[in-house]
């Protein structure tokens, strides 16, 4: 069998295995193992195992990770996701679907300091549903709200998938976070139209609220500075050139323990419960890291990324149409493979693509992380439908599912639309690094 | 496992503490006295390598590593427990040649004396974390394996 063909069939067994609910690093990691031993030799084995995991485990600029993580899990344990909600309930509740545009807007500036899309969508579900509900909005409203809103965790930095998808692809993190803060404003925008269009069309899934006068909005602003206020240190700390995102992610970690201790919700069970959180969501990173830098080595030595590369040449696609084809492939995949995985999975196969074809990489990473946040919320395996289902009692898997795919809609427009105008991409890091 | 693997993890991860207040210790210094923390990068990755390498057997014992059950949630219940039978042998497999390999690889860098670049910390140090936290995930799942075999042949 030749190498590429081994290549191929790597793949297609590395899809059974992860169907079958073996560990997506464990399933990247034996498929690597066994198809680099079959190419390469078992002299091999020594080095992708002895020293693949280590390498990549060991880089400074990985520290970045855990720290955003904790900031996050910090954050979420404050209580200022209530905070936020309240301050925008009262700023623009009284809007048309006003309580579905503050969750929106909840969610994006949560997920601003967050960074995580799964923590954000289970946080402000605890804080925005009841009042929701309570009110009389429609199910399917509220929850395809807060399943698109919080996707806005990963594409708003400080976000984790962009740290990864830097480093894997040797790119500036500082200019991946600015690639990602205009397409993340166009997320929010596009959703709270969406919003307002359903809740124009069907007034009866979203009770119009009074609307908050003087002192009281005045009052929603304060409680909204603490969040705004972590957020501006970190990214512009890190802009202003004052640490580096590594540096910054620490501060940011240290600012979120700090809040919480001011607002008196720093407790023991706290304290655990955040750190449970940040091994957890670390370990895991870190071992699909591992597992996808063993498949690697696998993949580049099975030249199958040349192959398809000579192949796409054949096809005479502009660069905009191999980008399309490379999205069209994402979101299908995202139907079916936890976003993270797939995103690190074909990132050995896609990326050399992106490179031979000439296009900027920054901006293809802003295009990549924006069909992952889709595979969020696009059933049967959307993560944050699974994370909205199980947070409300009595919310039925479907009844997320059907009240997303409005949202749905809106990411397809933001895609069309980032794929047509690189620079909404790319102007903020070129005029800035 | 449980228990053992949460109160690593819990250990492991006191050491992203330490990397959070050095860091923000050392921002602080060298804005208002030039001085900074020595070997603050070296310290840091260090911290990382603990935190990170030694949470990694509680996401195995807890189950929480990413994994698809959209497929094997539909399946009768005695073919799930196969399936994650195989999931744990091939984690097993896996995971205790990473730490194996891990280890004579650090054994060599041991004898060779390296060290770290900027304040000379001993490899060693760097590879431990890896190579404990690879040996008891696998354990962990050697522990899956024994559970899911259990209940697929029964006593």
């Amino acid at each position: 069998m030749s190498a590429p063909l081994t290549g191929v069939v790597g793949l297609v067994a590395l899809l059974a295995l992860i169907s079958i609910r073996v560990p997506v690093a464990i399933a990247m990691g034996v498929v690597g193992v066994v198809g680099g031993i079959y190419i390469n030799g078992w002299f091999s084995l020594g080095f992708v195992l002895g020293s693949q995991p280590f390498v990549t485990s060991s880089s400074y600029s990985l520290s970045v990770i855990p720290l955003f993580v904790m900031m996050g899990a910090f954050a979420s344990r404050a209580g200022l996701s209530a905070s936020l909600y309240q301050a925008l309930h009262a700023l623009i509740g009284h809007w048309r679907g006003g309580l579905a545009s503050a969750t929106i807007g909840a969610c994006a500036l949560f997920g601003a300091v967050c960074g995580s899309s799964l923590a954000t969508a289970a946080t402000m579900a605890r804080v925005a549903v009841p009042e929701m509900t309570g009110i009389g909005y429609d199910r399917r409203l509220t929850s395809g709200a807060l399943a698109a809103g919080g996707t806005l965790g990963i594409l708003i930095p400080p976000s984790i998938i962009m740290v990864i998808f830097a480093l894997l692809t040797e790119q500036s993190i500082g200019r991946m976070f600015l690639a990602g803060m205009i397409p993340g404003v166009l997320a929010a925008l596009l959703y709270i139209t969406t919003v307002t269009i359903l809740a124009t069309l069907r007034p009866d899934w979203a009770p119009r609220m009074q609307r908050v006068h003087g002192e009281n909005r005045l009052a929603a602003l304060r409680m909204m500075s603490p969040i705004l206020g972590l957020f501006l240190v970190v990214m512009g700390g890190i802009y202003a050139g004052i640490f580096s995102p590594t540096e910054g992610a620490g501060v940011g970690a240290f600012g979120a323990i700090v809040l919480a201790g001011l607002r008196g919700s720093l407790n023991r069970q706290v304290i655990r419960d955040a750190l449970v959180e940040t091994a957890s969501t670390t370990a895991m990173l870190f071992m699909i890291l591992i597992g996808t830098s063993v498949l690697q080595f696998f993949i580049e030595t099975s030249t199958l990324p040349r192959v398809i590369v000579d192949w796409i040449g054949t096809l005479g696609l502009s660069a905009t149409g191999v980008i399309v084809l490379i999205l069209v492939i994402y979101i299908i995949l995202g139907c079916f493979l936890d976003s993270l995985s797939m995103m690190l999975i074909t990132l050995p196969l896609v990326f050399p693509i992106v490179q031979e074809m000439g296009i900027d990489p920054i901006w293809f990473g802003v295009l990549v992380v924006s069909v992952v946040e889709v595979g969020l919320i696009t059933p049967p395996l959307g993560m944050n439908l699974y994370v909205i289902a199980s947070s409300v009692p009595n919310l039925r898997f479907e009844t997320v599912a059907a009240g997303v795919v409005p949202f749905l809609l809106a990411d397809f427009v933001r895609i069309a639309l980032l794929v047509a105008i690189p620079a909404l991409s790319l102007f903020l890091p070129n005029l800035l690094m | 496992m449980k228990r053992i693997s949460l109160a690593l993890a819990l250990a492991g991860t006191s050491a992203f503490l330490v990397a959070v207040f050095l860091t923000v210790t050392d921002i602080v210094l060298r804005s208002f006295s030039g001085m900074t923390v020595y070997g603050l990068t070296d310290i840091v990755t260090l911290c990382t390598m603990i935190g990170a390498m030694l949470a990694i057997p509680r996401g195995f014992a807890a189950e929480e590593h990413v994994a698809v059950d959209v497929f094997t949630a539909r399946m009768p219940l005695r073919a799930q427990n196969v399936c994650a039978l195989v999931a744990a042998l091939l984690a097993l497999i896996f995971l205790a040649a990473v730490a194996w390999f891990g280890f004579q690889q650090m054994m060599r860098e041991y004898a060779y004396g390296d060290r770290s670049q900027s304040i000379g910390i001993p490899m060693i140090f760097y590879w431990l974390p890896l190579v404990t936290g690879m040996a008891v995930a696998a354990l962990a799942n050697l522990w899956l394996v024994v559970r899911y075999a259990r209940a697929v042949f029964g006593k």
